[in-house]
């Protein structure tokens, strides 16, 4: 079977979805000849199917100097609500910093990192910093506090300190890599 | 697969112009929105919140589709791979 | 998988590029097929001479003379931000393709991910 352009003859059956709207999408890629070799029970035409995706996050930018903090989350929120999964958000460079348990936003700004948390909560999310660029820009964890005999610990503990490697790992695991650059 | 371009400014959006393919997706967000000051000869998509966050609401850009996060979760799914342009 | 860092920040822009090329290093660890492309201010990581010690820094262009230790070595710049620069091949620290245009375009299709600076 020769793959169409969107790759669909590839997708495990088990991925394959019907749109809860039971609609085609408007910006689906799917054309009809990649629909029909679908397997559907006789009599019955599904008119879209959707892949179910796992995307990873890099997020780059500082919190209090870049948007990308904000955007990321709110990519992280729709990526969700439409059906894919986040398999690791991955922050890196001055984007470590949004863990840092030590931050008070201003009244009128929203708590970014309270909406992080919350959202990584409810959907089991796995929040992840890089442990190079973390003690470089003073955000410790609990071990790393004690291993450079450091004053506080300030990683909030939804944040996984971790090593280069899972961002490898996630980006190689995942159907698609996103960066926000800050 | 054609890729998506993430557009994180008006600088990006000159350094990749030159790179694009006919087929590729190029999505304006963040401080990217700007873009639409300078050019309106590139099929664009703008993220709505960051255009109307900006006060870019009411411009007129007959080039530029404005969409939401979900929308951009559509294109990120639609493409490969995802370019990100500071 | 494939695997292109879209490098375009100047090398002593705080720890941003050092912390690119820390990233490169270790999907090299990881066994992809891992390519780089210097492009806009990106091209200044290249240069010879580095002393970034002067700012207290790694040099970068010795952080990338690694790249090839791990078999890295699918290495580009873009022509156009040579020229723009007044850059030629023999100032650069590694051997590198010059690519055009037409070039940069096929380079980032045949990607699965594009990582940045």
């Amino acid at each position: 079977m020769i793959a169409s352009p969107g790759g669909v003859a590839e997708w495990p059956k088990a991925l394959v979805l019907k749109t809860s709207e039971g609609r085609p999408s408007e910006s689906s890629n799917l054309s009809p000849s990649a629909i029909s070799m679908q397997s559907s029970p006789p009599g019955v035409s599904y008119d879209c199917y959707r892949r179910i995706m796992m995307f990873c996050l890099n997020v780059h930018g500082d919190p209090a100097s870049s948007q990308s903090v904000h955007s990321a989350l709110q990519f992280a929120k729709a990526t969700v609500a439409s059906g894919h999964e986040i398999y690791r958000v991955f922050f890196y460079h001055d984007g470590v910093r949004i863990a840092d348990c030590n931050q008070v936003p201003p009244q009128d700004e929203s708590n970014l990192l309270q909406q992080w948390i919350e959202f990584a909560e409810e959907h089991s999310l796995e929040l992840t910093v890089c442990i190079a660029a973390a003690l470089k820009r003073g955000v410790l964890n609990e071990d790393e506090r004690a291993r450079y005999e450091r004053v506080a610990a300030n990683v909030y503990p939804a944040f996984s300190v971790v090593g280069l490697g899972q961002q490898i790992e996630a980006a190689i695991s995942c159907d698609r890599t996103i960066t926000f650059p800050g | 697969m054609t890729s998506l371009h993430l557009i994180f400014s008006a600088k990006g959006l000159r350094s990749c112009l030159g790179i694009i393919q006919p087929e590729d997706a190029l999505l304006l967000i963040e401080d990217g929105v700007y873009a639409v000051l300078e050019d309106s000869a590139t099929r664009l998509h703008a993220i709505e919140d960051d255009l109307v966050a900006r006060g870019l609401q009411n411009l007129h850009a007959d080039n530029v589709q404005r969409i939401d996060y979900s929308g951009m979760v559509e294109l990120v799914a639609r493409h490969q791979p995802i370019v990100s342009w500071h | 998988m494939r695997f292109l860092y879209l490098l375009r920040r100047p090398p002593y822009s705080g720890s941003l590029a050092a912390e690119a090329i820390d990233s490169i290093l270790v999907a090299g660890v990881f066994d992809q097929r891992v390519s780089v492309l210097f492009k806009d201010d990106g091209v200044l990581q290249l240069l010879k001479d580095q002393q970034g010690q002067l700012l207290g820094h790694r040099s970068v262009n010795k952080m990338l003379a690694a790249l090839p230790e791990y078999e890295i070595e699918e290495l580009f710049v873009c022509a156009r931000s040579l020229a723009e620069r007044a850059l030629s091949l023999d100032q650069l620290s590694l051997p590198v393709q010059v690519l055009d245009e037409v070039g940069q375009q096929t380079l980032i299709a045949a990607q699965n991910v594009v990582m940045n600076d």
